[in-house]
Order: structure tokens, then C-alpha cells, then sequence
């Protein structure tokens, strides 16, 4: 369907989707080990964005990244003009986060990450961070090109943060 | 959350040929493979075709889909294709399964019923147990991922081909891989 007819659909109290490319999606309900990690990690960039104003970071904010496009990061990350602009009664939020975080569950299937990765990318979305918890590793995707591997022993850190660091122990043992 | 089972390499081995399912032992754990799509073994069938006469014409070594290779105690894999350089495919014993090295290149496609989590688990199985590259091919979107370790991830799109050091003179475009019999 079209987003803006995804844009009409009752709230379903069950269920969550999102539109990839014009295709529903289910969401499932997430475990408490990714409610953790989404938690933690939003809390930490938090206390950072408060320290440096630089933007906001939203929690399970719907993006209209596009006509068919609806996507909720678990976590997103609006930096400058972005956090400024946007109307924070208003949802979905429709310009693209400047960092979008998936804290991937243990039935997500690969082929919807990677589409939905993309998408992101396609978007403006200047990096996308995929954490897999069942193998503690996280990867940064700068572009369509680019990847970057974290593994525990890392730490998760990015330019468009500047001081910000995080150790991926940290993330993993929410 | 699925429930898990678990047993080792050993138990694994004995278990019945199940006609329906095919299984795979990753860390221990039991995962069933789901049944493909007539694309994925399009790519597959057209891929190791390919890779198989290479190897055949430059006596290189082998390239087989559908193996069962125990990669450690706890890992039975079957990667989609694997490829086995001279040296590996003359020592192994070719009427027993599973076979009992890593291969050198694992082949892996993505199909719709794949899960992340697993698909990235294998990778670094496979880099762990000594593969030297794995190949991630995503239908979906129309890319190939390499990973020649951990750290290191090359994504070709459809514009590139698909090429390795491993393999002189062997090139396929990456459009050729996802075009196989699309029309009939």
C-alpha cells in the first residue's frame, strides 16, 4: 500500500507494522533483553545529547522516510536542524533520523533488515547501526559500501557523535 | 522466541536422514534450514555450475552444494556451495559425510524464510573454523557480501563483479548472478 494510506489505518493494539517499499511488515513484540538493550543504549545517548545539545534521540518513533516508506528504528538519532524543525506532537516524523539503531530480535528475518537497512541509507539515514545480541556484535553501516564490524571486545563510537563512546560490553550486559 | 534444542557434533551425526527438513548444528544447536525457492537454487545451480567447471578446467580443486562440513565439536553446516582448493578436496574421503575440514570459500544465499541472527552466525562460524571467505548473496536486494574475516566486508552491487584472489582468473558479474533465468 501507499504511505499515505498506511497512514490511515486504525492503531492495532497486537500488532506493529511498518511499510518497507510499499510491503507491510509485522513487527514483533519485543523480548525483554531488547526492550534492555534498546533502553540502555537510548538512556546513554540521552545524558549525552543533554551534555552536548546536538539533538534528540527518539525511542520507537514512526519516519516517513518516503511514499512508501514507514519505518521505526528502535532508536533514532536527529542531530541539528533535524531535532529542531521537527514537530514533537506529530508522528510519523517525516524527514529521515540522521542515525537510526535496530536492535535485532531473534526472529527478524535477514532479508528485512537488510531491506530495511537500505532503505534507510537510500533515505539520508547518515548511519545505521544493526546490534545483534544473540552474537554481541554490532555493525555500523555508513552507506551502501561501507560496513564496519564491532565485536565485544570494541567500543561503539561515531563522528557524528563527537566524544561520545560506548564499550560494546556495556550494551550487551544490560 | 523459538525454543531451542541442543546436542553435540556427535549426537548430531546419528541422527536419522529426515526426509522433509533439513537441519543444521550451530553452536549446539539444532536449526532447521528452511525449503528453498526456485530462485535460490537457480543462483545456486548456475553459481557452483560455474565455479565447478573453473576449478575442473584448472584443476583447482572442487565446488559442491548441498555438503555437510563438521566445522567444530558443536557445528554441523551445509553452506549452499563450498568450494575446496586441490590440496583439501584430494584429502578428503568423497563417500562420507559430514565432510571433516572447513571448506575455503562458503557460499551462503539468502532466502525469505532466513533468519539475521542465524545468517550472521554462520558467518563468523564459518571465518572462525578457517574458511577464508565467505560469500553472503542477497537475492532481495541484489547484493554479495564478502567477508574475508571478521572485520572485513566488501558489499558488490549489481554493477561490480564478483572476483577473489582465491580464485585467478574466475569472475562472474554480480548482475549475472541475479539475472539467471529470470524470463524463461
Amino acid at each position: 500500500m501507499s504511505g499515505a494510506a498506511f497512514d490511515q489505518l486504525p492503531y492495532e493494539e497486537g500488532r506493529r507494522w511498518e511499510l518497507v517499499q510499499g510491503e507491510m511488515i509485522a513487527v514483533s513484540s519485543a523480548t525483554l533483553e531488547h526492550q534492555g538493550i534498546v533502553l540502555d543504549l537510548g538512556a546513554n545517548l540521552r545524558q549525552y545529547l543533554r551534555r552536548e545539545p546536538r539533538g534528540g534521540v527518539a525511542l520507537d518513533v514512526e519516519f516517513a522516510l518516503s511514499d512508501d516508506n514507514r519505518l521505526r528504528p528502535d532508536l533514532a538519532i536527529l542531530l541539528g536542524e533535524h531535532w529542531t524543525s521537527v514537530d514533537r506532537k506529530k508522528v510519523p516524523i517525516p524527514l529521515a533520523p540522521d542515525i537510526a539503531v535496530e536492535v535485532q530480535s531473534l526472529s527478524a528475518r535477514a532479508n528485512d533488515i537488510m531491506r530495511k537497512i537500505r532503505t534507510y541509507l537510500a533515505a539520508g539515514v547518515q548511519e545505521v547501526w544493526q546490534v545483534a545480541p544473540e552474537f554481541q556484535t554490532v555493525l555500523i553501516y555508513r552507506g551502501a559500501k561501507s560496513i564496519t564490524v564491532l565485536e565485544i571486545g570494541d567500543s561503539l563510537s561515531t563522528l557524528l557523535l563527537p566524544g561520545w563512546e560506548l564499550p560494546l560490553r556495556e550494551i550487551f550486559t544490560a | 522466541m523459538a525454543t531451542t534444542t541442543t546436542m553435540t557434533g556427535a549426537a548430531f551425526d546419528q541422527l536419522p536422514f529426515d526426509k522433509f527438513h533439513r537441519w543444521e548444528l550451530l553452536h549446539g544447536e539444532l536449526i532447521a534450514v528452511p525449503a528453498k525457492t526456485p530462485r535460490h537454487q537457480i543462483i545456486v545451480g548456475m553459481l557452483s555450475a560455474d565455479l565447478y567447471e573453473y576449478l575442473r578446467q584448472n584443476g583447482g580443486g572442487i565446488a559442491v552444494w548441498g555438503c555437510e562440513y563438521a566445522l567444530g565439536e558443536d557445528d554441523r553446516l551445509t553452506p549452499d556451495v563450498g568450494i575446496l582448493f586441490r590440496e583439501k578436496w584430494e584429502s578428503v574421503d568423497r563417500n562420507k559425510t559430514p565432510i571433516p575440514l572447513p571448506p575455503d570459500i562458503a557460499v551462503e544465499v539468502i532466502d525469505p524464510g532466513d533468519l539475521a541472527e542465524y545468517s550472521l552466525r554462520k558467518i563468523w562460524t564459518y571465518l572462525g573454523s578457517g574458511v577464508k571467505e565467505v560469500w553472503q548473496i542477497v537475492p532481495e536486494i541484489e547484493i554479495v557480501m564478502i567477508y574475508r574475516g571478521v572485520k572485513s566486508v566488501t558489499v558488490l552491487d549489481v554493477a561490480e563483479s564478483l572476483s577473489t584472489p582465491l580464485l585467478p582468473g574466475w569472475e562472474i558479474s554480480v548482475r549475472q548472478i541475479f539475472s539467471a533465468r529470470r524470463q524463461p
